[in-house]
Parts: C-alpha cells; sequence; structure tokens
C-alpha cells in the first residue's frame, strides 16, 4: 500500500515505513535509546531527502520519548531540575541547530556534514561503548560484578565554580557542563535529526555522576523538550516536517518499543550494550563508505533556497 | 535563419493558415490524493486541412511537449577533497520545468531541423537553455552542469522523450498518452503542439491542465506554508498524544 507524502513530495510504501519506525522502535525500547540515530539514516538510504528525514524524525522522537518519560515519572526516576537546566540549555542548542541546518541546506553541504557527523559520532561512541563493553564482559567473566558508577571518583567538572544542587540525584556540582551538554545535545539533535540520548546518557553518568536509575527518565524528559523545540523550529524554518511520515513512523514505533523493552529485560546488561556498540559502529561505518568511494553520478539537482 | 523567419511568418497573426491543430488533455484537473502514485492521462489533437488547400505529399508530423511549472533549480558537483566526495562547484538554473515530456510521431530531429528544435524546445536536451546567473564558469563548464541536470530529470522520469509514443488513431485524429511520475511536482502545466509537414511548421496550439494536492496532502501543505507554526504545534500535539496512547496501551507495570 503506497502513500503520498506531502512535504517529502513522494509516495511511499506504508507497510515499510511501519516496519522502519517497528524495528528501530523494537531497538530503541530494548536498549533505551531514541533510536533516531538510526531512523534518520534508514530513511536517507531509503530516498527520503535528508532535510525532510531529520525534520521529521524529531516529532517521531517527541512520540517514542512521551510514553518513556511517562513510564519512568510513575516511578519516580526522574531528576526534574536538572533535566529543567538541560532542556533551557537544550532549547537554545537546538535552536541554533536548526539555524545552521538551513545555512547549510542552502549551501548544498547538508548531506556532507549530517554523513560525517554521523561517521565521527557514531564511529567514536560505538568505539567507546564497545570498548566498554568488552572490558565489563571480560570482568564479569573473571567473576568481578561490573558497575557503571564507581563512586568518590572526582574528575575536573567537580571544580568548577557556580554549583547547583540537584537533590535526586543527590549531586552538588557545577551547572557549566550541565548547561554544555544540554546545549550540545539540542544542537546536535537538530542538525542530525537525533534526539542524542546514546550521547547524552553516557555523559551524565560518567561525567557528571548522575546516579544510573535517574539518567535515564532525566534524559528522555530532556531529549522530549529540546526534540519538541527543534519540531516546531523546523517546521517554521524549514518547512521539511513530514507530518504523515511523522505518524507512520510513530505507530510503527511505539508498537515496536514495546517488544524491544521486553526482549531487552531478558538480555544481560554488557550483552547489550555490545550489541548496541556494533550496530553503532555499523551506521558509521556505511555514512563512511559512502563518502569514501567514489559516487557514481557526482551531479545532483535540488531546488535553489530562497 | 530562413526557417526561423518562415516560422515567424506563420505565427504572426491574421496569418491565412492552411492547416489548423488542436490539441486537448483528458483532464483539466489531476488530483494528489494519499494515493496517488503517479497517472497517465491522454492527449487528444485534431488536424483540419482547409478544403482549399491542396494534399501535401509529405505526411504530418506532430509534436506535442509538456512543461510542468517552472523552478530554480541549483545543480552542484562532487568533488575529491581529502579522500571525502564533497559537494563543490555549482550552477543555478532559473525558470527551468519541473516536468518536461516531449511526444512525436518519431523521433524530433527527423521532424525538423536543429533551428526550430532549438527556438521551440522541442526535447528534453533542448529546454533547458537559460544559462547560469552566477555566469563565472564558461560555457563548457555550463554545458556539463546543464546535461547533468537533464541526465538526472531523465532518470527520474521527470524529464521524457517519446518518439513514437504518438498515434493516429484516424485520419486528422492523434492521440498520446502521458504518464506523469509519483513525484511529479504541482502547478500548472502546458500542452503545445506543434503541427508540421516536410520539416516546416503548419500550426501550433496550447492547452493546460492543473496537478493539485488536495483532501489531507492539500491540507497538510497548505499549513505548513502558510501558517508554519501551527503546524508545528500540531505536529508536537500529535506525538506527544501518540506517544502517551501508546504509553497507556502498552502499560507494563
Amino acid at each position: 500500500m503506497q502513500i503520498y507524502l506531502p512535504i517529502a513530495e513522494l509516495p511511499v510504501s506504508v507497510l515499510l515505513i511501519l516496519g522502519m519506525g517497528a524495528a528501530v522502535g523494537f531497538i530503541s525500547g530494548m536498549f533505551g535509546v531514541g533510536g533516531g540515530f538510526l531512523l534518520t539514516p534508514l530513511l536517507i538510504f531509503s530516498g527520503i531527502p535528508p532535510s525532510v528525514a531529520v525534520a521529521t524524525v524529531t516529532p517521531q522522537i517527541v512520540a517514542s520519548s512521551t510514553s518513556g518519560v511517562l513510564n519512568y515519572f510513575r516511578r519516580k526516576a526522574v531528576d526534574v531540575k536538572l533535566a529543567g537546566v538541560l532542556l533551557v540549555a537544550g532549547s537554545v542548542g537546538s535552536a541554533s541547530g536548526v539555524w545552521v541546518f538551513g545555512l547549510l541546506r542552502a549551501a548544498g553541504q547538508l548531506d556532507l556534514v549530517i554523513s560525517v557527523s554521523y561517521m565521527l559520532f557514531l564511529g567514536l561512541i560505538g568505539g567507546l561503548m564497545l570498548l566498554e563493553s568488552l572490558r565489563a564482559l571480560a570482568k564479569t567473566r573473571a567473576g568481578v560484578s561490573a558497575s557503571m558508577r564507581e563512586p568518590g571518583q572526582h574528575n575536573f567538572i567537580h571544580k568548577l565554580p557556580f554549583k547547583m544542587r540537584f537533590k535526586r540525584s543527590r549531586l552538588y556540582i557545577s551547572v557549566i557542563p550541565v548547561i554544555l551538554i544540554g546545549a550540545s545535545i539540542g544542537f546536535l539533535g537538530s542538525v542530525l535529526g537525533i534526539g542524542g540520548g546514546f550521547i547524552l546518557v553516557p555523559a551524565l553518568i560518567y561525567l557528571l555522576r548522575v546516579p544510573t536509575n535517574i539518567v535515564i527518565g532525566t534524559s528522555l524528559l530532556q531529549i522530549l523538550v529540546t526534540m519538541a523545540v527543534a519540531t516546531l523550529l523546523h517546521a517554521v524554518t524549514n518547512q521539511s516536517v513530514d507530518i504523515i511520515l511523522g505518524l507512520i513512523l510513530m505507530v510503527g514505533g511505539v508498537i515496536g518499543a514495546q517488544f524491544g523493552a521486553s526482549f531487552g529485560q531478558k538480555m544481560r546488561g554488557e550483552q547489550l550494550r555490545l550489541l548496541l556498540a556494533l550496530l553503532i559502529l555499523a551506521v558509521a561505518l556505511r555514512f563512511g563508505v559512502n563518502l569514501v568511494l567514489q559516487p557514481a553520478e557526482l551531479y545532483s539537482v535540488a531546488p535553489l533556497a530562497m | 535563419m530562413r526557417a526561423l523567419f518562415a516560422v515567424v511568418l506563420l505565427l504572426l497573426p491574421g496569418t491565412a493558415l492552411a492547416e489548423d491543430l488542436r490539441i486537448f488533455a483528458s483532464q483539466d484537473e489531476v488530483a494528489i490524493s494519499s494515493n496517488f502514485n503517479g497517472i497517465d492521462i491522454g492527449l487528444f489533437g485534431a488536424i483540419r486541412r482547409d478544403r482549399a488547400t491542396v494534399a501535401r505529399a509529405a505526411d504530418y508530423d506532430v509534436v506535442v511537449t509538456v512543461a510542468g511549472p517552472p523552478a530554480d533549480l541549483v545543480v552542484r558537483r562532487k568533488d575529491e577533497i581529502l579522500q571525502l566526495w564533497i559537494n563543490r562547484a555549482s550552477e543555478v538554473f532559473r525558470s527551468v520545468p519541473s516536468y518536461f515530456a516531449t511526444l512525436s510521431n518519431r523521433p524530433v530531429r527527423d521532424i525538423t531541423n536543429d533551428a526550430v528544435r532549438e527556438r521551440f524546445g522541442l526535447g528534453s536536451d533542448r529546454v533547458v537553455l537559460d544559462r547560469s546567473a552566477a555566469g563565472d564558469a564558461g560555457p563548457e563548464e555550463v554545458e556539463l552542469f546543464r546535461s547533468a541536470l537533464v541526465r538526472l530529470r531523465r532518470s527520474e522520469g521527470l524529464y521524457v522523450d517519446e518518439p513514437r509514443a504518438i498515434a493516429y488513431p484516424m485520419e486528422g485524429i492523434l492521440q498520446a498518452r502521458l504518464h506523469l511520475p509519483a513525484d511529479t511536482p504541482d502547478g500548472l502545466y502546458t500542452v503545445r503542439a506543434y503541427l508540421f509537414a516536410g520539416g516546416v511548421l503548419l500550426a501550433t496550439d496550447v492547452a493546460s491542465f492543473e496537478v493539485v494536492k488536495t483532501g489531507i496532502e492539500e491540507l497538510a501543505f497548505d499549513v505548513s506554508r502558510q501558517q508554519p507554526l501551527l503546524y508545528g504545534i500540531v505536529a508536537v500535539v500529535l506525538s506527544v498524544m501518540v506517544g502517551w496512547i501508546g504509553g497507556v496501551v502498552f502499560r507494563r507495570d
């Protein structure tokens, strides 16, 4: 069954898009990530213009994080104050991201920046995760229980000024790194069409030492709000949010996420992280190959931006 | 030059034409609805010969062009920089038809000469003639971009040349089928028909039809352009609702 997308201005197969949404939803439910970093490339590789793909994944991330946030709120596993600081910074970041996105699109370099950033970020994060999970797996094999947070360790971040107390996370830290992290996630999110959970979660754990049980709910709330802001801004500045495409993705994603979550609970944390790391590296590799190999067609046509 | 002169004479108003040509599209409006996946529309025409005109030795040839709404396009070329393939040079082409079809009863180059083809834009290779607005590149360089534009549009099915698309079901009647692809742009399409005999243009006619989005597609597109903030708010509210409903329906605890 085909459906015509009003903003992308081309027909797509409903089942294919539903399937993509469901597959990415499954993975996001399984690993507790938004899945934007997989969904955006999938859409691009299946022929949706990159500008529409990026802008349309933002509302899809809003939908998938809404159901997650509700879950964590019920369990009181959200640090609202920390999320508040993150998302004020995040909104500023995402506004500048949308602006840069428009500039890049007009200059014809959007695809390049998307590809290079995906390759670099996913390669870096995937590589780090791979090492970390391999180390954790080796440790568990040796009989030591793996822990993500090693208490009592202080890094340079704890020496910065403007300290603020975050009660639920039991933290007393400087707001500077919080603002920087929030703003960069917001920026990356709107330029690359990713929620940024896969960067935000490790950043909160390793840099700010937020307790693991608070991290996911808090990062989901931050992602929800910054992506809502990004959706609004993409709609206003670039007019490339395709609501029909978004809705199909959301429905698929919500369903897939449920199965993914129950599947993920059956697996061990280190194994999950290893799998996720491999997945992220595979996407990074795909972008890298596209950039390095000589394309069959060197020319491309695009509408001239105003 | 002489051919051009003859053509201009023929186009002058009030010139007595021995032959007359009419062209029609089978529909005035093509609706893009949610199940739109490209469409075929019929083109019909009639050739009428004045009773006083003697029958010509050569057969009639008909060329029909269909031009979609004009657009300003930019063509970019990738170059290898530091091992990476990156968009570098670009050329802007203004008022290029977003869709262009040339239908004829036999190859256009057999019907008439180059000057006429160029003058009337017969064939997708003849249509994008407007030179770059930037203009710092040499003509050979611009030509590379121009031919790339035509090649890309052809491979997308947006520029079509069908040298055997026009048939004559009976004398004086012509018919052709025009395929509009799934990603055909919306707007006004102009159908121009040219009647030739022995390479000489005898008559022309113009018709048009409109491709419009309808229903939810029209609504979504119009709101996204005219009320972008409202569109964004609706998108956010919808996403939160879908997420919330999903969370409630599949509540696990």
